[in-house]
């Protein structure tokens, strides 16, 4: 069953009451809320994942609700617990949908070493990944929700996930993080793209999320091959521009925006250096987002 | 400062290398580290034996294609004081 299959009513009922349990790549979170922000995101954003009926075992137990009925009705703060334990301290009320996001990926980035984590998002097209590692302001996730929405397959928009056994990245799609004045950009980009309710006011500025395209959620069992490391700029008025670099580079900067690098060790680097003998990397820098689709279309 | 006399060897290392690049990985702190292609011949010597700078000097030169002059001398322990304030080098001990 999928969340679209539930009317919204049902959806609020059930997580206000024993929880949903929802799939999201190798994930299965079992989430439990009765902030109306986080039941409309869920219902909107997540709406083509599927659920799990009843599962014997969920991955994490995330809970996001009001800090306390009468605090929140006062002051409308929103506390998160996952797995009982709180991981933030509570939230304005308005930043809800945020903080469930943020929260689910902490979670990953905090207990997920099962795998090699990159901060980075990654697409795919014809089984082929590029992965874009890049700081926040880059234009990462403006980037990689344009050429989501131009034919590539979302993987992720910011947890590139690698499997040590086989060397592929693992699939796991959920809504794109955007912020400010690339809310804009993206609506006059992608008139078809949905988002969620936006999130004020965050030390990031006002957030809002974009829903993943269908395919890639139905998708989010294909692992695939990684080929290329695009190191992403945006810089107002630059031509674009893609100038190779070399292994050595690419391999320590790719390090350097892992999660979970030291904490793997030995096992990371085997990882890490099967990873950048395949793959070709490059400085990406652009302005102008048709041109940047282009040239990630030449490939 | 590395006295000339001292015999070094090398932490537990972890090689890869692309377009004549070393790249070394350190297994004991964990650290990667690109490296020159001299670094990386001494590493490798060091891997093999332990070796004072002198000696080390003969290999490079040799390597290299230059005398082992004093020059080459003063280049390696340098090289070598870097290489250990990087934990990629240690002196031996028996």
């Amino acid at each position: 069953m999928k969340v679209s299959e539930i009317s919204r009513a049902v959806l609020g009922e059930r997580l206000k009451g024993p929880g949903i349990q929802l799939i999201t790549g190798p994930f299965l979170f079992g989430v439990q809320t009765d902030i109306e922000a986080v039941i409309d995101g869920i219902s909107v954003l997540y709406r083509d994942f599927p659920l799990v009926e009843k599962a014997d075992f969920v991955d994490f137990h995330v809970a996001l609700k009001c800090h306390a009925k009468l605090f929140c009705y006062f002051r409308s703060q929103v506390a998160v617990e996952v797995d009982g334990e709180s991981p933030a301290a509570p939230l304005s009320l308005e930043q809800a949908f945020a903080l469930f996001e943020g929260t689910l990926n902490w979670c990953i980035y905090t207990y997920a070493h099962q795998y090699f984590i990159i901060h980075a998002a990654a697409i795919e097209r014809d089984g082929l990944v590029a992965i874009l590692p890049a700081p926040p302001g880059s234009g990462k996730s403006t980037l990689c929700a344009a050429l989501v929405h131009r034919g590539w397959r979302l993987l992720t928009d910011e947890l590139t996930l690698i499997a040590p056994e086989t060397d592929q990245i693992i699939s796991f799609p959920r809504p794109i993080s955007l912020k400010n004045k690339s809310l804009k950009v993206i609506k006059e980009f992608s008139p078809q793209a949905v988002f969620g309710p936006a999130s004020p006011n965050t030390v990031k500025g006002t957030i809002a999320h974009v829903r993943p395209p269908k395919e890639s959620v139905e998708r989010m069992g294909e692992p695939s091959q990684p080929a290329w490391v695009v190191f992403p700029k945006f810089r107002a008025g630059a031509s674009t521009t893609a100038q190779t670099i070399s292994k050595a580079n690419t391999l320590m900067r790719v390090a350097e925006s892992s999660v979970n690098y030291s904490i793997l060790g030995v096992k990371g680097f085997h990882v890490l250096s099967h990873m950048i003998a395949i793959v070709d990397g490059y400085e990406f820098e652009y302005s102008n987002l048709e041109e940047a689709v282009a040239w990630f279309d030449s490939l | 400062m590395v006295s000339r006399s001292t015999c070094w060897s090398t932490e537990s290392l972890l090689w890869k290398q692309w377009a004549d690049v070393p790249i070394v990985y350190n297994v004991i702190s964990g650290n990667t580290h690109v490296i020159s292609p001299v670094a990386a011949k001494i590493l490798r010597q060091l891997e093999q034996q332990p070796s004072t700078a002198a000696q080390l000097a003969l290999t490079i030169a040799s390597e290299f294609d230059v005398d082992s002059d004093q020059e080459v001398v003063e280049l390696v322990v340098r090289l070598v004081s870097d290489l250990d304030e990087l934990g990629l080098v240690k002196p031996f001990t028996e």
